[in-house]
């Protein structure tokens, strides 16, 4: 039985309508190594939340503040959220 | 001088702040809640962000006026919170010695803000909904 500890969660913040439908700031995400690439982190979101994250709103990654591509590897000491379509200005 | 705030912009102190003796062009621009979308009539609008990333866009965003024009002096504030229609929801101000460049540098600001801040409206509307209006994919660096 593999044991969770601090350093495999991920916490995902959460804007605008993803906030909204999950009634939460953020998102509490377990992964099995002490990485994970954005890619397979959006297909884990896609499975657990399909009608949001499959079939609704495309959204990109920002890590520590800049937006990141699939490619790269997040651990769970960085800041990760979740960038739907923006309307500001 | 960028900020991301809940409280009410005064424009007039806005350009007060920006007015600078060695500059002759001074521009300053303002968007506020408008009563109508192509959603139907709007009450008013509210405004969610990721205030830590906008905060560090925005000082991106002023350096690049900088280092681009000759400007004098900047100012970039954009509300969050619930807007009532009229409110003034962000004001970009720019002076500078000569008008191309206020023109210039002020169009550059309002132009990414729009495309690089992390910053969604929610419009409510008369008919008593509430819709996420549907935005752009953010612009990466």
């Amino acid at each position: 039985m593999k044991n969770f500890t601090e350093d495999r969660i991920l916490r995902i913040k959460l804007f605008g309508i993803f906030r909204e439908k999950l009634k939460s700031n953020n998102l509490i995400i377990r992964i099995n190594d002490n990485s994970i690439s954005l890619k397979d982190l959006r297909k884990n979101l896609e499975e657990s939340y399909p009608s949001l994250f499959m079939n609704g709103i495309y959204f990109v990654f920002a890590v520590n503040k800049v937006i990141r591509n699939d490619n790269v590897e997040v651990t769970p000491h960085d800041e990760i959220a979740v960038i739907p379509p923006i309307s500001g200005g | 001088m960028i900020s991301i705030t809940k409280d009410v912009i005064d424009q007039l102190k806005i350009l007060d702040q920006i007015k600078d003796d060695s500059s002759g062009a001074l521009v300053l621009f303002t968007g506020s809640v408008r009563n109508n979308s192509s959603k139907g009539k709007v009450m008013g609008i509210f405004y969610e962000a990721y205030e830590e990333m906008v905060g560090e866009i925005l000082k991106k965003i002023e350096k690049e006026i900088f280092k681009n024009w000759s400007v004098k002096k900047f100012i970039a504030i954009h509300r969050t919170g619930y807007l009532k229609v009229g409110e003034i929801s962000v004001i970009v101000g720019v002076s500078s010695e000569h008008r191309k460049d206020a023109f210039e540098a002020c169009n550059y600001g309002i132009d990414n803000i729009k495309k690089r801040c992390p910053i969604w409206k929610k419009e409510k509307m008369q008919s008593g909904n509430s819709e996420w209006v549907e935005g752009v994919m953010i612009s990466g660096e």
